[in-house]
């Protein structure tokens, strides 16, 4: 009876697993084909809601909405029903990680519950969702029908024309094999932040270095690093000090030519590329670089770039990613990290803001004791700092799930088209409410700028900026919007008088503005392989006559396939 | 007679107190930081004392209306999670550990086999959504509800215990369950006390699977909490974009996290000693007699 009972029991266990991995199999998700918008049709009816159904979108945000304070998604909707459309707008928040963003995203998107807008966060990202069926298209002659208020923006120039030589450019990074995917890549504030060449105002008052002897050039550049480092500037009677690390190396890069992203790690690491007389060349392989290296080799075994350099977040050691704090404890004296928006003094904006890595400067030294200074010319004159452009990231405009039917995404479209039209609805969603969120100042040509305690996490909680991609992108394309946001900010002035000095404006725009098909499957192998070589170089760890092997290993990996894929879209654009 | 304080002696108090500054240094460096005003984190070297003491910090990680939601949460989850799978481990553990159990061998090479690989975040994910536990503490709870490692563990210390206190028990007439939750549990106090507090402390810190599972803010444990803050001001502003981003960025990034590693870790800190007293308790303690 009892070898019964067990041959029974253990019969019924070994059919339960049996059935567990029986019950594991299942038919895979079939795939849905890109939705494409309907030829042009009536429009016209009787009921004054033209769409009504609830559309969720997942932008990037800082933090989540909290639903008790959001106080603009009932002011949207209300001001959309006006129009005749019924939406209940849904917030939905991924990750404030940018990587755990994708990676959330990508587990939504496979299990069917992607949201219906969201930002790829990356152009290369965008290419395989659409490869995958995961995003929708249409065509641009029903976007031109739906969109007219955003597409006289762009076709116009944006505001006031200036971008109008960049108008074929942003509709070309919204189609993907002749379709439209998400809006034209619009980003006035391209050149938002530039970056600026620092000094420490107090090591040039040590010694002895007024404003007419800032140097110009790469030599007296170099020459007053090795002051920095020699002379003893910070006075306290030790050999403590640096000249640069992280950032000014990249400046000393395209003091010969071009820019590669190398070293710093806030320039989201790119391979750049450049048009030489119609021949596309990869940045991290001219032989300029060679030249940069043998300099930048000299002053480390001189001892004048922190040996620190190479480590992984470059000058920032923690905390707000702008803060050099090599730079603001004196540890080197020059610093070209942050960007003149994060180093303007009070009464710039208001006779209360600064920058925000101006107040660490002073709380730190009690002064802002530092010095804009020219980026330093190589032999033929090159010199610059990090420059976008308007070339910007397409990556960060919206995208539409392809499972949404025809009428969803169109209305979607034509909500979107409406903020951009509505000069209210615009400044709603993106600034909040005027007096309570933000106000404009009191200048000539008037600026919005939030009020005090009002940072990005605030804003997030309360519903400003949580639907952004329902705008199609990181800010909807409304000109009243962009002016006060952008053209009309007293920090541009301060920006644009600082380097409209001779020597303070330069850089490279990169030629190539979109990823290829083998970006993001090269990249990261030839981004490592590029950064380990340069700080080998650098160190002395590896002679400077490896440098041919160097872009001939670069290329068989990979620089090659890129570098063709590069030539073959310059030679589409002609 | 008093033994003579050695080179030997003095060699493992040198390693000892060594140990301890290594361990105790960045606790007070961090506890300074948490204490101090962002130009402290700012400044280059250790801060062991403060010098400059707010509470600024503390006061902006406690006012963040979730940092309370996520208290809560992480409470309940803790709490259940714990006593699901200290229940479920230990009577998995216990049938597995009776020499008698019938091809005992053969299932617990099927409990072991799992260690060796997993399906993956995706598979997983679709497993929890398809059981409809997405937004529910249950989807924190289940999936890892008996770990083979922790099975394997307590099974070789159920195996340890005599089998003479479970026949005196039948003899005087106890089942099973009487058997397992009056004699052997009692005599297992050291090792559900250890198990039970890596349990604690890995439902505690777990933030991933929330990140995952959790889709609405008012459902997020602690730690996915103190994550953002500590995320927040830290970000690179996307410089690519034509994103409108208010530039009053909280610069204090330091001392904000510093405050939320404490008012994490504080916690599990205190339930230390009282759980530390069962790991040296020795066991057979009254037992077999004659």
């Amino acid at each position: 009876m009892k070898r019964v009972t067990k041959t029974v029991t253990t019969t019924l266990l070994a059919a339960l697993m049996a059935l567990t991995l029986i019950a594991g199999c299942s038919t895979p998700p079939t795939t849905t084909a890109p939705t494409t918008a309907a030829a042009p049709g009536p429009t016209a009816t009787e009921d004054p809601i033209k769409w009504s159904g609830t559309v969720t979108v997942a932008p990037y945000m800082f933090s989540p909405v909290d639903e008790s304070q959001n106080v603009i998604k009932p002011l949207i909707e209300a001001k959309l029903l006006e129009y005749g459309y019924d939406v209940d707008l849904q917030s939905v928040f991924y990750d404030n990680d940018t990587s755990k963003y994708r990676e959330l995203l990508n587990v939504h998107i496979v299990s069917g519950d992607a949201a219906d807008i969201f930002e790829p966060k990356g152009q290369a990202y965008m290419m395989d969702y659409y490869d995958q069926g995961v995003i929708a298209s249409w065509e641009r002659s029903r976007f031109e029908e739906l969109c007219p208020n955003i597409t006289k923006f762009v076709t116009t120039g944006g505001v006031d024309g200036r971008l109008i030589n960049y108008v074929d450019m942003f509709w070309d990074f919204a189609l993907i094999d002749g379709k439209m995917v998400t809006v034209p890549g619009f980003a006035e504030a391209g050149t938002a932040l530039p970056k600026v060449m620092l000094l420490r105002g107090d090591w040039l008052k040590n010694l002895g270095v007024g404003e007419a002897d800032l140097p110009y050039t790469l030599d007296d550049f170099i020459k007053l690093m090795y002051r920095f480092k020699n002379d003893d500037p910070d006075n306290n009677g030790k050999n403590d000090t640096y000249g640069f690390s992280t950032s000014v190396i990249r400046a000393i890069f395209a003091s010969f030519w071009g820019y590669t992203s190398f070293p710093d790690p806030y320039m989201t690491s790119r391979i750049e590329f450049y048009n030489f007389d119609g021949t596309m060349k990869c940045g991290d392989t001219l032989p300029t670089n060679k030249q940069a290296l043998e300099v930048l080799r000299k002053c480390y075994a001189d001892g004048v770039i922190d040996p620190e350099f190479v480590a992984k977040d470059g000058e920032n050691t923690g905390g707000y990613w702008a803060i050099s704090q090599g730079f603001i404890n004196g540890k080197f004296g020059a610093s070209c990290h942050a960007g003149l928006g994060h180093y303007y003094p009070p009464g710039v904006r208001s006779a209360d803001t600064e920058g925000s890595v101006a107040k660490e400067y002073f709380a730190v030294n009690g002064n802002r004791d530092y010095v804009y200074a020219p980026w330093p010319a190589g032999p033929e004159g090159n010199h610059g700092g990090w420059s976008l452009g308007p070339a910007c990231g397409i990556g960060e405009n919206a995208v539409y799930n392809a499972k949404m039917d025809t009428a969803k995404l169109e209305a979607i479209l034509s909500m979107m088209d409406i903020i951009a039209g509505d000069d209210d609805l615009a400044m709603l969603g993106v600034y909040g409410i005027e007096g309570t969120h933000w106000q404009y100042n009191d200048a000539e040509k008037p600026a919005a700028i939030f009020k005090e305690g009002m940072t990005n996490e605030v804003l997030n909680t309360q519903g400003i900026m949580a639907y952004r991609a329902f705008y199609g992108g990181p800010a909807p394309l409304n000109e009243h919007l962009i002016r006060v946001n952008y053209y009309n900010d007293p920090l541009n002035d301060y920006i644009f008088t600082i380097q409209g000095k001779p020597g303070y404006k330069g850089g490279y725009n990169r030629d190539l503005y979109e990823d290829t098909a083998s970006t993001s499957l090269l990249k990261a192998e030839l981004i490592g392989y590029r950064d380990e070589t340069f700080i080998k170089m650098i160190r002395g760890e590896m002679s400077l006559d490896e440098y041919d092997n160097y872009v001939t290993e670069y290329m068989k990996r990979g620089g090659d396939t890129l570098t063709q894929e590069a030539q073959a879209w310059l030679d589409a654009k002609k | 007679m008093q033994s003579k304080f050695g080179v030997f002696d003095f060699i493992c108090y040198a390693a000892l107190i060594l140990m301890c500054v290594t361990i105790l240094v960045p606790f007070l460096h961090l506890l300074t930081l948490s204490f101090s005003p962002s130009y402290v984190a700012t400044s280059t070297g250790l801060h062991l004392i403060p010098t400059d003491i707010t509470l600024d910090n503390y006061k902006r990680v406690f006012e963040y209306r979730f940092v309370w939601i996520g208290y809560g949460n992480t409470l309940i989850r803790t709490v259940l999670g714990t006593a699901m799978q200290l229940f479920t481990t230990a009577i998995g553990a216990y049938v597995l550990s009776k020499k008698y159990y019938p091809h005992r061998t053969f299932w617990t090479f099927i409990i072991v086999f799992t260690m060796f690989f997993g399906g993956g975040l995706i598979p997983t994910y679709l497993l929890v959504k398809g059981l409809g536990l997405i937004n529910k503490y249950m989807s924190l709870i289940l999936p890892g509800l008996v770990s083979a490692f922790n099975l394997v563990i307590m099974r070789n210390f159920f195996a340890a215990i005599p089998e003479d206190y479970e026949e005196s028990c039948m003899i005087d007439g106890a089942g099973r369950f009487t058997i397992f939750f009056k004699i052997i549990v009692p005599l297992s106090t050291p090792i559900i006390a250890t198990v039970g507090l890596w349990l604690v402390v890995g439902h505690w810190n777990a933030w991933f699977d929330v990140l995952l599972y959790m889709q609405k803010p008012n459902l997020e444990t602690l730690q996915i909490v103190l994550r953002r803050i500590i995320i927040q001001g830290t970000q690179a502003i996307d410089m690519s974009s034509g994103a409108v981003f208010s530039d009053q960025q909280a610069t204090s990034v330091e001392g904000l996290k510093a405050a939320s590693i404490y008012v994490a870790t504080v916690p599990i800190l205190c339930s230390y000693p009282f759980v530390q007293r069962y790991f040296v308790k020795g066991i057979m303690i009254g037992s077999l007699k004659g």
